[in-house]
């Protein structure tokens, strides 16, 4: 048996993992070799230094911070969970608005609605149900125009992009859905 | 009190009675494994919190076939892990590094030269850890204090038994030629004892 050998069993001796023959031939190759002897002392050293080191005690309040911890991401996945909610709600109604604007008004040029959006984009963060109804306003002379022409293209070209824009912004709004979600509502 | 398993089930269904007991049953497991791999109790205090955090949200991808301890050790292993490599990118000591450790409750309890003795064994314990790197760490933590087997380390760290046979190898071979060294100069004495381990850091 060689030194290197000899050191890997060394370890696998430690861990009580060797056969007796080869617990026999490493003792052996113990008894010849000096310097392996001399290592074989230093590992069962820190085996045993190891073996017997003592455990500590856990700090006393850790359980109570845990659960306190705990109960501060809950209220913060709420308080996500009521954003993704408005989200929904807002780019719901943006549709229906449009709809309604599109009832509500005669037919009017697509350019006289574009200085409504200004003031919507610059109160969007306060006034965001404005906005909504601007944009809706909006989409509904889109579909005004698009019926008056008669071309029932654009209507399905409407149509298909609404559907589109619908389905982009669940998109966005569904993935902020897994970092709300803890495992009670698994 | 009620078993780990029927505690696990109940914490699921929101029951946070349940998952306080949970937290109870393992603080002091995930505490040392926290302490033996990061070295301070301050960080060992912040990572059991945030092992504990990481637990409760991933409660429902315990798979019932392995080990409760086991699964919950191996995450508090990984984080501490992960916490290591971090730290190793961070130039200097962290402020908790360099203050001294409040006794624990064990500690409190035994007599003074007895603390001083337990304070110094456990000194001499981290000073032997610090010299590893992460990898080999765990492995050394999880088989002494945690006597988990080649089988469960690989399973809870992810890799082949020969791996954590080979590194548990290298582990305390690193460990005893430091301790060998530290040895041979203690025993030339003299003031200047400690420079070989210096120089091993």
């Amino acid at each position: 048996m060689g030194c290197n050998e000899a050191r890997e069993w060394m370890s696998l001796r430690l861990d009580g993992q060797l056969e007796a023959a080869e617990e026999g031939q490493l003792s052996e190759h113990l008894r010849g070799c000096p310097s392996c002897a001399l290592e074989w002392s230093h590992w069962q050293e820190l085996d045993g230094l190891l073996r017997t080191a003592p455990a500590m005690a856990p700090p006393e309040g850790l359980l109570a911070l845990v659960m306190e911890r705990l109960r501060q991401q809950r209220a913060r996945q709420i308080a996500g969970s009521l954003v993704v909610i408005g989200l929904q709600v807002t780019g719901l109604g943006v549709l229906v608005l449009g709809a309604v604007a599109y009832c509500l008004h005669g037919l009017a040029p697509v350019l006289s609605q574009v200085p409504y959006l200004v003031p919507a984009a610059r109160f969007a963060a306060a006034h965001l149900l404005m906005v909504a109804g601007v944009l809706g306003e909006a989409i509904g002379v889109l579909m005004r125009v698009a019926v008056s022409s008669r071309s029932a293209l654009l209507a399905l070209a409407y149509a298909l992009l609404a559907a589109g824009v619908m389905a982009a912004w669940l998109r966005v709004v569904f993935r902020r859905r897994p970092a709300a979600r803890g495992p009670a509502g698994a | 009190m009620r078993d780990e398993r029927t505690l696990l089930q109940q914490a699921l269904t929101g029951d946070d009675t349940a998952f306080a007991s949970l937290v109870a049953a393992f603080q002091g497991p995930v505490y040392n494994l926290c302490y033996r791999l990061l070295g301070t109790p301050m960080e060992a205090e912040e990572a059991a919190q945030e092992t504990f955090l990481r637990v409760y949200r991933r409660l429902h991808t315990y798979d019932q076939a392995q080990k409760l301890s086991s699964w919950i050790l191996a995450i508090a292993a990984h984080y501490c892990v992960d916490r290591l490599r971090r730290r190793r990118r961070v130039v200097g000591l962290p402020v908790e590094e360099v203050l001294p450790r409040q006794p624990q409750e064990e500690e409190m309890a035994a007599a003074p030269e007895e603390r001083l003795l337990h304070h110094e064994r456990q000194k001499e314990i981290q000073d032997l850890l610090a010299h590893l790197p992460e990898g080999y760490r765990t492995v050394i933590v999880l088989r002494y204090w945690y006597d988990a087997s080649y089988e469960e380390m690989a399973e809870m760290l992810g890799t082949s038994v020969s791996a954590i046979k080979s590194r548990l190898h290298r582990a305390r071979e690193v460990l005893a030629a430091w301790l060998g060294e530290r040895r041979a100069s203690l025993a030339a004495a003299g003031p200047g004892r400690d420079v070989a381990r210096d120089g091993l850091q």
